[in-house]
């Protein structure tokens, strides 16, 4: 039985902060992907306590079948997307012409990885550009590199077809080395 | 190779390469896709209070302490409701009870009681009551069965 089932039985028995441990060893994710959806702090902070009431209130529905944190991203994406729905926010997707793109010519070849990481510039200008992908991309991406979630896992949150995630991925990448390419010529 | 090819094995490079954190400088493609890597593994800004878990513990048990009242206090009030009804309804439910007291004595015979025997029986007093248990037991299976917020 691994961490996370010993501590779903332990707060289905109402061990005293077994709750708490399972608080704080998840809501780094539950954060992460709320955040990466409605992008307004307050609003990412009150859908969190959202979500960790829902776990708690229907905890007894796990199943043990998927990795907890699986189910909780589940939970998570889930109560972001209505939350999104509900307030009528457009939910920007990629649209079919991302990969069609041609990175820019006037970008040299001089690139050097260990400077442009440590220019904050750049670094801030990438995080800009993360943030201004269309939803669903940023969502991806978050799981997968922020949370080193893997395709089946993201599948299953999202409900989205593995193929279809990694599509999504390929494209945020793609889109994101495009900017940052524009980026470097309009610095060169 | 077409652009999509190439695009896709420069991340898959860029990728592995991250995996194994070799020097970069090889190939200036891979080595961009490297720092968009970087970038996507950078925490979000803000960050949630680091007392949230604590406040989620207290948050959960403040709501089972209040269902737990609310709950009491709805059992109370439904059966006080149901007694109440029940007494102003009693003038009109007492000759109908009335009523079926006469079919009592066949009963009596046909279980092979002695005659009168049920019909001593307080029934007005047994059937009000389980009518009120009957009203409260319906409302409480009403109360759990009752949309949830699902997740």
């Amino acid at each position: 039985m691994n961490d996370d089932q010993t501590l779903v039985r332990a707060v289905l028995a109402g061990q005293s902060g077994a709750f708490e441990r399972m608080v704080a060893r998840h809501q780094r994710l539950v954060w992460h992907l709320v955040y990466r959806i409605v992008q307004h702090p307050e609003d990412a902070r009150e859908i969190c306590q959202d979500v960790f009431l829902r776990v708690h209130r229907c905890l007894h529905q796990y199943r043990f079948e998927s990795a907890f944190s699986t189910w909780i991203g589940r939970i998570a994406y889930t109560v972001a997307m209505r939350f999104m729905q509900k307030k009528r926010l457009p939910m920007a997707e990629a649209s079919e012409d991302d990969g069609d793109e041609q990175p820019l010519d006037r970008v040299e070849d001089g690139f050097d990885l260990e400077a442009s990481c440590a220019d904050a510039e750049v670094m801030v200008h990438m995080s800009a550009a993360i943030e201004c992908l269309p939803q669903i991309q940023r969502t991806l991406v978050t799981l997968y590199h922020l949370e080193e979630m893997g395709i089946a896992e993201i599948a299953e949150i999202t409900q989205l077809p593995a193929g279809t995630v990694k599509n999504y991925l390929f494209r945020a990448r793609q889109r994101l080395k495009q900017q940052l390419e524009q980026r470097l010529g309009e610095l060169a | 190779m077409n652009n999509i090819d190439k695009e896709a094995r420069w991340q898959a490079l860029a990728e592995q390469a991250e995996r194994d954190h070799t020097a970069p400088g090889n190939d200036s493609q891979v080595d961009r896709y490297r720092l968009i890597l970087r970038a996507l593994r950078q925490p979000v800004g803000p960050q949630l209070a680091p007392d949230f878990a604590q406040a989620m513990q207290a948050e959960v048990l403040r709501q089972e302490h209040r269902s737990v009242v609310e709950d009491a206090l709805v059992t109370v009030l439904m059966t006080v409701m149901v007694l109440i009804g029940l007494y102003v309804a009693y003038p009109y439910v007492a000759p109908l009870l009335g009523q079926m007291r006469g079919s009592l004595p066949l009963a009596d015979s046909l279980f092979g009681i002695a005659d009168g025997a049920l019909a001593n029986v307080p029934w007005r007093a047994i059937i009000g009551s389980a009518a009120a248990i009957g009203g409260v037991m319906l409302i409480d299976r009403y109360a759990d069965s009752s949309p949830r917020l699902q997740a």
